[in-house]
């Protein structure tokens, strides 16, 4: 990794964490600005939600709260749920379903990148056949059908008839269990994919170098493989980051149909208990992966394309 | 292509068999029981929902519990002396253990209760004069409400004692008629102090955090996923106990709660309106009263509002029974009054609603014509409100809808939609007054009508719409300290009447609930009040 690479990453660093500071004040500033409070058990009176509010510190003054809540966080303890689960340690609730969202959104995104690019070089190579039209259709539907539709299609053939994968979540069968709200998620990602690497594979096989490739007798193999599908794969890394940050982030309903305690959930739960603890910590560890994945991405490039150099060289 | 078949059949064929594998493992009855919402809390301080009451009911027995029918009986006590006036209630406590040996005792109760005072539970108020009336409690939560910390010198002027181990002495400001069911709620279950002390912030938040002396253990609980327990073999009542484990997982999805239903996964799985007319001749669908009164609160700040016919002819223009059992389908019924049916039994045995009048009825030239009177006694044309809803309630959202239709029906009347979410239409606008008529609910502490009438008392917390009847007031502290059972019961009824003849709030449904159970299944007691349902007698029959 040259010199130049290396103080690009740090920069980008840098900034990626003055924009996570700058999105914790909005974050915190536009949660407190919501209506009503956590505590909103219509039974209690006045002077007791206050009472339970002044226990949380959510009396002090704005700023106060933010400095305490700063504080804690950069020792790593987030608060305490304040209605979903509450007094329990927002960290462990977090952290008990973090890897559980990321193993799917991440599984999901390799399963339907490399299904989608199979899909995709099939097609590409076989244009105009049947085994064309059928990727075509299938990437259509994948990009129609919303993922949750196709979690209650597989749910129902899958789980409830055919008894072949389990219906809901279980940590003590993490993978086994994980495999239905995997392929429902990855449908969009293959389609997607599909589609992308179909129109950018046909491109390259027009091109100039394929033609001189061929002329100079390398095997269909060789083309294919270490010529067309590596450069195919380069605009494909450039939709991979939105994508897989979409699975993440969007994830929450296809949890619910398959009952994964999942972080998108808990977030969604969170945000309609108006529980600011576990609101804040939700959407931070979201803005932090969708920064850190970005990066990631920059530098993939240069990775994949040698000719893409991140960063002025000197 | 041979090869990529054959991979795909073994495949399939190891799922097969894993599958059969996860379904099975356990001997025994294990009676496995779906829920929309998640156990939030087991902490008998701060838990305030019923899935919470559930798990802890199924681990932890108060001084009082339910029998097989749902009757209020004995649990941790064995024996309950009264005193004359009422005043002082004496527990004996039977002999029953923790799940760590420890001996329950009557110290057990006098620390949780002063517990939630001093961490400010949200039942809190269940001591004071909003339940139990326990001597002392008022005063303390006035404290904590000033920001003051409790001493022990504090706690030990609430006004329950252990006179001995074995010996609870609770002495009250004033009588409370229906003190032994407000036993049986969550909040008063006792605490192991030195498990507690132990445990500190952890208490309750793990499986491992908590104590049981109920009819199970918990052996796991995974917030947001599913919570396991056995059956307590050194239960008090262990012969009781048909199962050998309780499941109770959570499945935010009812149409999928009702696939794992129909697939065997689940014993019991709630179902929602839109699945009632699939399910709704099977012999596994059930419906029942949840408890909930959804109904109108009229502000009366606002002077059209506080023409009675105006509020008369909206009452008229309601189709409560049509919205009910054609727009709702989940059970729900139409209210009849401001206390629902099956809530509250009298002196004789007889339910509330039985005794007391039906205040409420559909007819639309009636509606017409009340409201032709009041534009005439307001010298108005017409006349605008305001209909305040959450949409984040569901079903408040279609019971605003619904009745935005039927009010819109009237000539004169112009309905206005307030669309917002619980906690602003609560705390903001119904708090500011910032309403002309609010669709709201409320759910009973304890199964006395006084938990609705108390809504209306002049000055009540909740009665934003600021309603007012010196009559009733009077009615209602008198209420309070009749120690009649007779007397008290026809002053309640007489209580309603005014309020009702008066339309201070307008009742609309009372809220209902759809399930799927397994026909197999016996003995699973559900309560519209408190614990919503009890495992402790539930038995799996073949």
């Amino acid at each position: 990794m040259s010199k130049s690479t290396v103080r690009y990453i740090l920069r980008r660093l840098v900034i990626s964490l003055i924009t996570l500071f700058v999105i914790l004040v909005v974050l915190f500033c536009m949660v407190r600005f919501l209506p009503g409070s956590p505590i909103n058990n219509e039974h209690l009176s006045d002077a007791q939600r206050a009472a339970i509010e002044a226990s949380y510190g959510l009396n002090l003054p704005l700023p106060q709260q933010f400095v305490k809540y700063m504080s804690g966080m950069l020792t790593g303890d987030f608060g305490v749920s304040m209605n979903l689960y509450r007094d329990m340690q927002v960290s462990s609730l977090v952290a008990t379903r973090a890897p559980i969202s990321f193993f799917l959104g991440l599984s999901a995104c390799i399963l339907g990148t490399l299904v989608g690019i199979l899909l995709g070089v099939v097609a590409a190579l076989k244009k105009n056949t049947i085994w064309d039209t059928l990727a075509t259709v299938l990437s259509v539907i994948g990009v129609s059908i919303p993922s949750f539709v196709f979690a209650m299609l597989i749910l129902m053939i899958f789980g409830t008839n055919l008894h072949i994968l389990p219906t809901m979540y279980s940590s003590s069968q993490p993978i086994y269990s994980a495999i239905m709200p995997i392929i429902a998620l990855s449908m969009s990602v293959i389609a997607n994919v599909a589609r992308f690497t179909r129109t950018e594979m046909i491109s390259v096989l027009n091109s100039d170098y394929i033609m001189l490739a061929k002329a100079k007798g390398l095997s269909r193999k060789d083309i294919i493989l270490k010529h067309a599908l590596r450069n195919t794969l380069i605009p494909i890394v450039t939709i991979l980051g939105p994508i897989l940050v979409n699975l993440m982030t969007g994830t929450m309903v296809v949890e619910k149909i398959c009952s994964v305690p999942g972080l998108g959930l808990l977030l969604i739960n969170s945000i309609q208990a108006s529980d600011y603890n576990v609101i804040l910590a939700c959407s931070f560890l979201y803005a932090a992966m969708y920064i850190i994945m970005m990066l990631v991405i920059d530098v993939s490039y240069g990775i994949i394309d040698p000719r893409i150099r991140l960063g002025k060289d000197e | 292509m041979k090869k990529l078949l054959s991979v795909v059949a073994a495949a399939t064929m190891a799922l097969s068999l894993a599958a059969c594998g996860s379904g099975s493992g356990s001997d025994g009855k294990t009676f496995t029981f779906a829920s929309e919402l998640d156990i939030k809390n087991l902490d008998s301080c701060d838990a305030d929902d019923g899935m919470s009451f559930n798990a802890m009911h199924a681990v932890i027995d108060g001084l009082m519990g339910l029998d097989e029918n749902g009757d209020i009986t004995y649990a941790l006590a064995e024996d309950h002396q009264v005193s004359d006036d009422g005043l002082t209630h004496t527990f004996k406590i039977r002999d029953a253990k923790w799940s760590n040996g420890d001996e329950v005792t009557a110290h057990d109760f006098v620390y949780a209760w002063q517990r939630i005072i001093k961490n400010v539970g949200n039942y809190a108020y269940m001591m004071g004069t909003g339940g139990a009336s326990i001597v002392g409690a008022d005063e303390l939560m006035a404290k904590t409400e000033n920001g003051e910390e409790l001493t022990d010198a504090d706690l030990e002027t609430l006004g329950a004692k252990a006179l001995d181990d074995k010996t609870l002495e609770v002495k009250l400001t004033s009588p409370v008629a229906y003190f032994e069911e407000l036993m049986t709620f969550p909040c008063y279950y006792p605490i192991n102090e030195k498990f507690c002390e132990e445990q500190g912030s952890n208490y309750a938040k793990s499986a491992d955090a908590i104590l049981s002396n109920g009819a199970y253990i918990m052996d796991t609980w995974e917030p947001g996923s599913t919570a396991t327990f056995s059956k307590n073999e050194d239960y008090w009542n262990a012969d009781a106990v048909k199962l050998d484990s309780l499941v109770m997982n959570l499945v935010q999805e009812p149409a999928v709660a009702a696939q794992n239903f129909e697939s065997g996964i689940n014993d019991y799985a709630p179902i929602n309106s839109d699945l009632v007319d699939q399910y709704k001749d099977d012999e596994s669908f059930i419906s029942f009263n949840e408890g909930y009164l959804f109904y109108i609160q009229v502000n009366f700040n606002n002077t059209d509002l506080q023409n009675q016919n105006l509020r008369k002819a909206l009452s008229l223009s309601i189709n409560r029974e049509d919205f009910a059992n054609n727009v709702l389908k989940d059970g729900s019924k139409e209210a009849n009054g401001f206390i629902p049916a099956q809530l509250s039994i009298g002196p004789e045995g007889q339910d509330f609603r039985d005794d007391a009048s039906d205040y409420t009825e559909y007819n639309v030239e009636e509606a017409q014509a009340a409201l032709d009177q009041a534009l005439s006694e307001l010298g108005k044309d017409e006349v605008t409100l305001r209909l305040l809803y959450g949409t984040d309630e569901s079903p408040m959202d279609t019971m605003a809808t619904y009745l935005q239709n039927a009010f819109s029906k009237l000539k004169g009347l112009n309905i206005e939609m307030v669309a917002t979410t619980k906690q602003d239409r609560i705390y903001t606008k119904q708090a500011n007054r910032d309403f002309d008529l609010a669709c709201t609910r409320w759910g009973p502490d304890y199964s006395d009508p006084t938990t609705y009438l108390n809504l209306m008392i002049t000055g009540n917390s909740n009665n934003y719409g600021d309603w007012t009847n010196a009559e009733f007031d009077s009615l209602m502290s008198q209420i309070a300290t009749e120690a009649d059972l007779d007397a008290r019961w026809q002053m309640m009824i007489e209580a309603e009447g005014i309020a009702m003849s008066d339309y201070a709030n307008i009742p609309v449904f009372e809220k209902g609930t759809s399930a799927l159970k397994n026909t197999a299944v016996k003995g699973l007691v559900q309560k519209p009040v408190g614990v919503p349902y009890t495992f402790t007698y539930v038995d799996i029959e073949g």
